[in-house]
């Protein structure tokens, strides 16, 4: 038992209240899209950032349709289908939505909702050529003119101590994050993956100050517990999770994988590792900022013409080794374009590396559970024989 | 009436799929009894059924059984299996008892279609499954047949007679019988779009096939759709490449293998106690 | 489909197609009518017979409109794509790989040729003789079902992978904008980098949200086109100055400007004066990107655009326009219902918004900086604009030509065009009160019977 999760759920309880309080003080809220929109300049001029995005509930996806269509990924119709719905307390109580446009699905969406929901929208255009000058040079200045309408709705402009603190105070939580990933190294670690992304997706909603409060207090509660000393007799498998968005409440894949006693050791979804994954703001200014938004561990809609150099490559990779998963499980979820057309090159770079490679494409409907747990297990078949196998070779050289 | 010998080992295998449930005993390696039987709305009882008629056309009780191992979409409901494999895993072991020299797998079942890749000891290497609405699998084929109110094997004996594969775009099996339809009022032979349909479902599952990549040796057909001439044709021509399918039903592929496992597992059980 | 009887053109219009004019090509070469007439009914039809079906089902069937001699030049242009593209390229001309919601003003001037994945598909059919069409239709669905494994079920037609990975086509160079008109050819460009073949990559990074409006925007694009430009100079051994794409500009300026006067006129025509397979092929060639020669179809649409104002001058209807025609106009992308059949069932489609946009956006010729003129134009695509933008200028061609309709049609998998449909159609009610219908096309090959009943059903509606 994790007592600060309880803490979490009590903070995030409160949450909606303390907005619906905030807004009749004449706070603004910004609903955030896409990871790639710098929250700490949302911060620093005094509005209230909030990640929006939902998942994992399949009438609402449905819903959405009414907007859109049927070949847009579940993520971005159930999204819709919240506001459609108009019950959320983070989507209705958004004074505007802010986005940046690197995945053009959430970009259309954006649309749909100025459009259908009335919502005042603010789009950062994010250069996919975003390892060159050019590149760089464009986004700092739509940064600039970004910031520019930020400060008209905050009604002041961005204070460069406010920004230093604000970049200080997100650095911090990226670090603590990180930290927490630190304990799923370990054979046994005191907390799991599906927690941790939940203590994450908790920050899309809490005030910051709150949310790094509470995660110092995690990473010491989990420091203090005493490591497990269970004999090891059973087989464990460690998987490394890739793919699509894993939005705050599709935990359909977490949930069939908890269940089948699969151990889950890294991620590099947006909602997991890679919001703090190779993010480091050298200089607290819109020029720091900038720069350190495009070198992060990208997206793959952000598009990169060389395999070797590519970054979320190289993040996957490091993740593997450090980590020491068995095998990756890919999951996307339906018509995600840039994460679906990459699982050719994703499964050929691993079996070169003799690593199993598992795709599981699937959406948020509950039928096809059965299937994912057939398919998964049959890759945990798969690693426990091998390591058997080593395990024999292992003892045998030993004699 | 037990013709229990002294000294042997009798091993279950029991494959529920959606379509048929399906059971094979072995005493020691060799197959002495199977049965197929219809998968029911009740899936247990199914898989009881099933293992139940296996037992007694292998002349051995229940009781006789040393392990018994459950796979196929039904085997979480299989409370009387000592253990629960996925079928993948029982599909390789299956296909590698027939033929040891087997490489490859496709099995193409009412739902689902894998291709497996297996090493020299049977044991799973690499597999890929169907996506929703992918198709190709036996459903596609039975949608169709059951419109043009033909029964599979004569759908499956019109491809043979066909001049040439009428294109068939639709993946879906519900706008393919649409399709089928306009084809049929366009004037085109019902051989001729016959053969498209097997083409199409071919294409498909050669398509996932070659997702997990060829590393010689055999190439295997399972499952209950393994016995559909017109397919095995088809797909042989896709590929490029002969296709063996087991001496035995091959719908009792993934039933064999899971005997083989309960065998294994079970003696390794007794090994490891040994120790 | 099956296998159904050939069309060939009769012989009573042979005197007068041969005295029209000749084709002139961007190497200076000529290709007289006559030649023209020779290959299109004696040597097309024995390599392609695939392109000679005669039914209606086929809705790449022959126009049989004969009297107007851009449609048989136009599908010799079509025909002979392989022998022209293969030759300049033995040439040194390297080809690029462009989408279809974009200009092509840049690659020209640079050296190269640009084509768009449809264009690719017919370079890759013409590879393959002697085929019928169910065997045509075999073959591309083969390789299309090879691509769709090497990169996802769920991309709409392949992004031009197909022929280029999967088949035989010696592409140089992947080098789209990423424009929103089409997201998927946008993330397929990193799918080469997994392909058999290796190619240079490239991204015509194109910026978003009111990018006309933003200085910077239109500074990066221009500096997008200046890079693009360099990298095929890489291949050419050429440099391009800026005089070499003020000339290129004026030539596609004059081709686009074309197509909009010959659409303006037909538009306003009592009767259609082509049948609406030739009028898509009209107007589109102001793309200048549709043949892989832009001198090539400036000729043959300077003569369209003769032939169809005399129409309209003696009240000529094109061949198989119904009377009191429902006038539909399509939007969204790359995907048309069969013309033909809708035709037959009292309708025309007048018009389509795809490739529209960027023939619509005459680009300025008065400045000094061409990369910027460029850059500008090409960011007020009314196709990249946000939804009131895009509907303005839809409405705007509806009015001028004169639709009773609106049909939405997206290509299963495409998520970008698909997205806005609902959005569209509802600002255009808003604006117009026009009835509109959504469909999903099929993915990629033949019509079905579904789609076309959904058509005709609206045709039936709308219909005066």
């Amino acid at each position: 038992m994790i007592e600060t999760l309880g803490a979490y759920d009590e903070a995030l309880d409160r949450r909606p209240d303390e907005i619906v309080e905030a807004r009749r003080n004449g706070n603004k809220v910004v609903g955030i899209f896409c990871c790639y929109t710098p929250v700490e300049i949302v911060h620093a001029l005094g509005l209230i950032p909030v990640r929006l995005g939902w998942g994992g509930d399949d009438s609402l996806a449905e819903d959405g349709i009414e907007y859109i269509t049927n070949i847009q990924c579940p993520y971005v119709r159930q999204t819709i289908g919240v506001f459609k719905e108009g019950k959320n307390p983070y989507a209705v109580n958004t004074d505007l939505v802010a986005i940046s446009a690197v995945c053009l699905q959430e970009y259309r969406m954006v649309e749909v909702l100025k459009y259908y929901f009335g919502k005042e929208t603010l789009t950062l255009s994010v250069p996919k050529n975003f390892y060159l000058p050019e590149g760089q040079e464009f986004f700092l200045k739509e940064l600039e003119s970004f910031t520019g309408k930020l400060e008209i709705i905050a009604g002041r402009k961005l204070d460069q101590g406010q920004l230093r603190k604000s970049v200080a105070l997100y650095a911090e939580i990226r670090k603590k994050t990180a930290e927490l990933y630190e304990f799923l190294l370990l054979d046994n670690s005191p907390i799991r993956w599906g927690q941790i992304l939940k203590v994450i997706h908790a920050g899309f909603y809490l005030a910051p100050e709150t949310h790094l409060s509470l995660l110092k207090k995690l990473n010491q509660e989990l420091k203090a517990k005493p490591v497990s000393d269970k004999v090891k007799s059973i087989v464990k498998v460690r998987l490394l999770l890739a793919g699509s968005i894993i939005a705050p409440g599709n935990t359909k894949i977490i949930d069939v994988l908890e269940g089948l006693g699969v151990t889950v050791v890294a991620d590099d979804i947006c909602t997991g590792q890679r919001t703090f994954a190779g993010l480091v703001v050298k200089e607290p200014t819109l020029a720091g900022l900038a720069k350190a938004y495009l070198d992060r561990t990208p997206c793959a809609a952000q598009l990169y013409p060389t395999q070797e150099t590519d970054k979320r490559l190289i993040n996957l990779f490091d993740l593997i080794d450090r980590h020491r998963a068995d095998a990756v499980l890919y999951h996307t979820i339906r018509f995600c374009d840039p994460y679906t057309f990459r699982v050719e090159e994703n499964k050929a770079l691993l079996d070169a590396r003799e690593i199993p490679f598992l795709q599981l494409h699937t959406d948020y409907g509950v039928n096809d559970i059965g299937q994912l747990q057939t398919r998964i297990q049959a890759l945990v078949e798969i690693i426990k024989r091998k390591k058997k196998e080593a395990a024999h070779v292992g003892s045998q050289a030993a004699v | 009436m037990s013709q229990l010998n002294e000294g042997k080992l009798y091993f279950a295998g029991v494959d529920i799929g959606s379509n048929a449930a399906k059971s094979v005993i072995l005493a020691d390696d060799r197959i002495i009894g199977q049965a197929i039987v219809p998968t029911k709305a009740d899936v247990e009882k199914s898989g009881v059924t099933a293992l139940t008629a296996a037992l007694e056309s292998a002349g051995i009780s229940r009781d006789d059984l040393s392990y018994t191992v459950a796979t196929g979409y039904g085997r979480i409901s299989a409370s009387y299996a000592d253990e629960v494999i996925t079928e993948i895993t029982c599909h390789a072991k299956g296909a590698h008892y027939f033929f040891p020299n087997a490489r490859a797998i496709i099995d193409i079942g009412g739902q689902d279609s894998k291709a497996i890749k297996l090493d020299s000891n049977g044991n799973v290497v690499d597999f890929v499954m169907n996506d929703k609405c992918a198709a190709g699998t036996g459903k596609f084929l039975e949608v169709i047949a059951r419109a043009l109110e033909v029964s599979i094997d004569d759908l499956s004996r019109k491809t043979l007679a066909g001049d040439y594969a009428c294109p068939i775009n639709s993946t879906c099996a519900v706008f393919a019988e649409s399709e089928v339809i306009s084809l049929l009022a366009s004037g085109e032979k019902e051989e001729n779009i016959a053969k498209g349909l097997h083409y199409a479902v071919a294409k498909r599952v050669a398509s996932l096939f070659s997702r997990i990549g060829s590393n010689g040796g055999d190439r295997v057909f399972t499952g209950g759709v393994a016995k559909n001439v017109g397919l095995r044709s088809a797909l042989e021509e896709v590929l490029g490449s002969t296709l063996l399918v087991s001496p035995v039903d091959p719908q009792l592929n993934g039933a064999v293998g899971a005997a083989i496992l309960a065998r294994s597992n079970k003696l390794e059980e007794l090994e490891e106690v040994d120790d | 489909m099956s296998l159904t009887e050939q069309y060939s053109y009769p012989e009573e219009i042979r005197d007068e197609f041969i005295s029209t004019e000749d084709i002139v090509f961007r190497d200076g070469t000529h290709k007289s009518a006559e030649e023209i007439w020779y290959f299109m009914t004696e040597e097309a039809p024995a390599k392609y017979p695939y392109a000679f079906t005669k039914s209606n089902h086929y809705h790449r069937r022959l126009s049989q409109d004969v009297t107007l001699p851009s449609t048989i030049k136009h599908n010799y242009l079509i025909l002979t794509m392989n022998e022209r593209i293969s030759r300049a390229r033995a040439n040194g001309t390297p080809v690029v790989f462009v989408q279809g919601g974009q200009s092509v003003d840049p690659y020209y001037a640079a050296g190269a040729i640009a084509l768009r994945p449809a264009s690719t598909g017919l370079w890759a059919a013409g590879q393959h003789e002697g085929l019928n069409l169910n065997q045509e239709e075999l073959r591309r669905m083969n390789q299309r079902e090879k691509a769709h494994r090497a990169t996802s079920f769920e991309i709409c037609q392949t992004a031009g992978y197909e022929n280029i990975q999967e088949g035989n086509l010696p592409v140089d160079m992947i080098a789209p904008f990423t424009c929103l008109r089409c997201s998927d050819i946008s993330y397929g460009v990193e799918s080469h980098r997994h392909g058999k073949r290796k190619l240079n990559l490239f991204l015509g990074d194109y910026p978003l949200s009111h990018q006309k409006d933003k200085p910077w925007a239109v500074e990066y694009f221009a500096q997008n086109l200046r890079r693009l430009t360099r990298e095929i100079n890489g291949f050419t051994g050429r440099q391009t100055s800026e005089a070499d794409l003020w000339a290129e500009i004026k030539l596609h300026n004059a081709g686009r400007r074309l197509a909009v006067d010959t659409a303006e006129a037909w538009w306003a025509a009592d009767s259609p004066p082509t049948n609406g397979i030739d009028r898509r092929a009209i107007f589109q060639m102001g793309s200048m990107e549709m043949h892989g020669d832009p001198s090539a179809s400036v000729t043959v649409l300077k003569e369209a655009n003769r032939y169809i104002k005399e129409r309209i001058k003696k009240g000529v209807k094109g061949e198989g326009v119904p009377d009191n025609a429902a006038r539909i106009f399509v939007c969204g992308s790359c995907v048309r219902p069969n013309e033909y059949r809708t035709e037959e069932a009292g309708g025309i489609i007048v018009g389509n918004d795809n490739h529209w946009s960027d023939i619509s956006t005459i680009v300025d010729e008065e400045g000094s900086d061409p990369y910027l003129n460029l850059s500008r134009a090409i960011l007020s695509y009314p196709y990249e604009q946000d939804i009131k933008g895009r509907a303005a200028w839809t409405v705007e061609q509806l009015r001028k030509s004169r639709a009773h309709g609106v049909l939405f049609l997206y290509n299963w998998g495409c998520n970008t065009q698909s997205a806005i449909a609902r959005m569209l159609c509802d600002e255009v009610k808003k604006l117009t009160g026009l009835p509109s219908l959504i469909i999903e096309h099929d993915q990629g090959g033949v019509q079905s019977e579904q789609l076309q009943n959904r058509v005709n059903a609206f045709v039936e509606m709308v219909r005066p």
